[in-house]
């Protein structure tokens, strides 16, 4: 096999098609790891997203032949792992973790409004005070366990749209046309739920750092 | 004093995301870089978000382990069983 370029999606189809075992297994290495922390994002235990992973793969082997690359390899097979594990997570009751907080409200703003100057003040719409300058946080600057925590943390209490797509984006590292072909979402409201989302992960650390600050 | 084209604080933070995917109209693109040379408390916010995104990419690597090696035979040995049935 070729090393150091990219198999095309159309070379790699055709050669699962033909029962290539290199090119399946090399897929497997590839997209294992990934699959499964999407997964376990959906099911409550390591041992589930095992099972999702595997079924994914089944589901793959039996659509291999049917597939016309309509979308990438990429989007069809993390489809059939959403499916499974969307249908898994909602058995196992853990589609909606209890702990999201609030509401799942998509309209309101992510900052509160006390934070800005009122009609009242000199600048209406502007800072009241600005915001505690992160760059001074030794914590931001060589990353520490307690502050991955902090995120991970507040990344699985998001309300489930929004952490599916944080976690597809900047987890995973995924563009936005392929979390929006993946999850069926409109670019609109793919970039609504991933600002929603990380304003909240900002939210919480920053009341990390200013407790932190204040201890 | 705030004019009709400019971005004020308040509606900045909720656009951020959008500047980021570079998906702002190249208006708003502009009113948007000229609110952050101006105002530290945005640009602070701007790179808040960066450092977000930064902190959850770092959490990839400690959510999961590589595949057993078990596992993937199990799963070569399925894919070749599927081959042979094609046949």
């Amino acid at each position: 096999m070729e090393q150091g370029h990219a198999t095309t999606d159309d070379e790699l189809v055709a050669r699962l098609k033909a029962g290539d075992e290199l090119a399946f297994r090399a897929l497997v290495d590839e997209y294992t790891a990934p699959l499964r922390r999407v997964a376990r994002s959906y099911v409550a235990t390591d041992a589930a997203a095992d099972e999702v992973v595997q079924d994914t793969w089944v589901g793959v082997l039996r659509g291999i032949d049917r597939f016309e690359q309509r979308s990438s390899l990429k989007t069809w097979i993390y489809r059939i792992l959403l499916n499974i594990a969307r249908t898994r997570g909602v058995r196992d009751k853990r589609s909606i973790p209890f702990a999201s907080l609030g509401s799942d409200d998509e309209d309101g703003p992510t900052f509160s409004p006390e934070r800005f100057q009122t009609e009242a003040g000199p600048y209406p719409g502007h800072w009241a005070a600005f915001p505690t300058r992160w760059h001074d946080q030794p914590e931001v600057r060589a990353v520490g366990h307690e502050t991955l925590a902090v995120v991970r943390d507040a990344l699985d209490r998001l309300p489930p749209n929004q952490r599916e797509v944080v976690r597809l984006r900047d987890v995973e590292g995924w563009s936005s046309f392929e979390v929006c072909n993946a999850l069926r979402l409109s670019e609109t409201n793919q970039r609504v739920l991933l600002h929603r989302g990380r304003a909240k992960l900002r939210a919480a650390l920053e009341m990390y750092f200013e407790e932190s600050m204040s201890a | 004093m705030t004019t009709i084209h400019e971005m004020a604080c308040q509606e900045l933070v909720e656009r951020v995301t959008e500047y980021l995917d570079a998906s702002l109209t190249d208006i708003d693109r502009t009113r948007f870089e000229d609110h952050i040379g101006e105002c530290p408390g945005c640009l602070e916010i701007l790179e808040q978000f960066r450092a977000v995104v930064q902190l959850t990419g770092a959490l990839a690597p400690e959510l999961v382990a590589e595949i057993d090696p078990p596992t993937r035979d199990a799963l070569v040995s399925a894919f070749r069983a599927w081959h042979n049935q094609q046949r």
